[in-house]
């Protein structure tokens, strides 16, 4: 075995309040940790690699919305390998409320969570987590945390607050598509596109240069020998801001079988 | 080249393409030769195997899901299943640091029973355009490429091994009806 084989990821499930409110919505994460110099995958991890999972299992009464990926960064290895990931740390959250109705004395939150991380070897983990939460007064915790990548998203695209509006024309059968972004300020320069859904692949990006509108054409097509059947894919448009920080975007696609109804 | 062409090809150039790939190993077209080492220091060359149905598996025993795999014997059983209908299944390991020792141990901790190759310098691994551990290729007695991609459709309820399905559906003289999948595992590691 290598050596590295010994590396351990920490995982743990948590929330930034002390105590549920029934009626108060709050915000749950699963954090993960790996030492210096790994990286994490991404919920498409690209052509390698395997996507981080986490199944949160709420106690009655309560609501969760579905996890928020953070914006992953593109890393490229030896053999033109394109994957997408997280160096070191990634927080999935979502946001949960109890029903106000609710007198539970305290509320159990169960996580099953798995990963692989990847420095020169790749070491596979997984996790059962638990956090229980008393009813009560809540007392804000892991402020820090859940502020410092709460901002770390995509904006999709279809939201007034977004940089750039999208929308897209599909060029014939074969999954070429063009994509319009209406950059409401200083144009971004495209880096990359991926799918959030892996079971669906991107290929042959060509980004116009510059210009308030900016045109980029891709292929969009399952992933080879299957068929998936979803009303839309999640699009994510990496591209560097004026400062030449890097940004994203979320572009909706929907799918030919939504097109048919 | 007539200047209406070129200007014609000029203008559906209109962006700058982003990521492009090298041309791979492609479908239905010669697999691509390769002569390597075995891990006793033996040379096996694709050429030789003309006439044959060859399997090409790319390994690596530091990988957790090529390891896993490994340890089912998923591969190993399928090798020896298909032995005797004259399929000729070969390891690759185009992990940088791998030496034949490192060979020669993988096949004794897996219970390999098939020659694995060293691909170390990676020349093979690109030209077939290998991305993860386990990817799998299929060729056939013609030495045409008819399968590439992932071992099986993975953990879900209803796994389809391609392998096994395609080497069965060629064996009978049908096509493969899934010849390419999306291959899973790490990422190979290739020398710089």
């Amino acid at each position: 075995m290598h050596p590295l084989a010994a590396v351990v990821v920490a995982a743990t499930l948590l929330a930034d309040t002390s105590a549920v409110t029934p009626g108060r919505p709050f915000r749950l994460g699963v954090k993960l940790t790996a030492p210096e110099g790994w990286h994490l995958y991404w919920s498409n991890p690209g052509e390698s690699g395997l996507p981080t999972k986490a199944t949160l299992v709420p106690p009655p009464d309560t609501a969760v919305r579905p996890w928020i990926w953070p914006m992953p960064k593109r890393f490229l290895s030896p053999g033109d390998l394109t994957s997408y990931g997280y160096e070191r740390e990634l927080l999935l959250w979502c946001p949960a409320g109890v029903g106000p109705e609710s007198r539970a004395g305290s509320y159990t939150f169960r996580a099953e969570v798995s990963w692989m991380a990847c420095r020169e070897v790749c070491v596979t983990g997984k996790a059962s987590l638990a956090l229980v939460l008393p009813a009560g007064a809540a007392r804000p915790v892991n402020q820090e945390l859940f502020e410092s990548w709460k901002d770390s998203a995509p904006v999709d695209a279809a939201d007034s607050l977004s940089p750039a509006s999208a929308n897209w024309t599909p060029r014939g059968r074969s999954g070429l598509l063009t994509l319009k972004l209406r950059w409401s300020g200083r144009a971004g320069r495209v880096a990359w596109v991926a799918p959030a859904d892996p079971r669906f692949r991107v290929d042959d990006v060509t980004a116009g240069d510059g210009g308030p509108i900016g045109r980029v054409t891709l292929r969009l097509r399952p992933q080879p020998g299957t068929n998936p059947d979803v009303a839309e894919v999640p699009l994510v448009v990496a591209y560097t801001d004026q400062r030449g920080a890097p940004r994203g975007l979320t572009v909706r696609i929907r799918t030919r079988r939504q097109e048919e109804r | 080249m007539t200047r209406t062409l070129a200007s014609i090809m000029a203008l559906m150039v209109t962006g700058t393409a982003l990521a492009a790939k090298p041309r791979e190993a492609k479908l239905g077209k010669p697999a691509p030769a390769f002569t390597l080492n075995d891990q006793d220091g033996r040379p096996v060359s694709l050429a030789g195997l003309k006439g044959k149905w060859v399997v090409l598996e790319w390994v690596n025993a530091d990988c957790p899901v090529w390891a896993g795999c490994a340890r089912e014997g998923t591969m190993a059983k399928l090798a020896e299943q298909f032995a005797p209908q004259g399929v000729v299944w070969l390891g690759i390991n185009t992990t940088h640091y791998a030496t034949l020792e490192t060979n020669r141990k993988t096949r004794a901790d897996f219970n390999l029973s098939y020659a694995v190759l060293d691909d170390h310098e990676g020349k093979v691994g690109r030209a077939y355009g290998a991305k993860t551990t386990p990817h799998l290729y299929i060729v056939d007695p013609k030495g045409r490429l008819v399968y590439r991609g992932a071992i099986n459709s993975g953990d879900d309820e209803t796994k389809v091994n391609y392998i096994e399905q395609g080497l069965t559906e060629l064996l009978a003289g049908k096509p493969c009806s899934v010849p390419e999948t999306k291959p899973y595992g790490c990422s190979v590691k290739y020398k710089k």
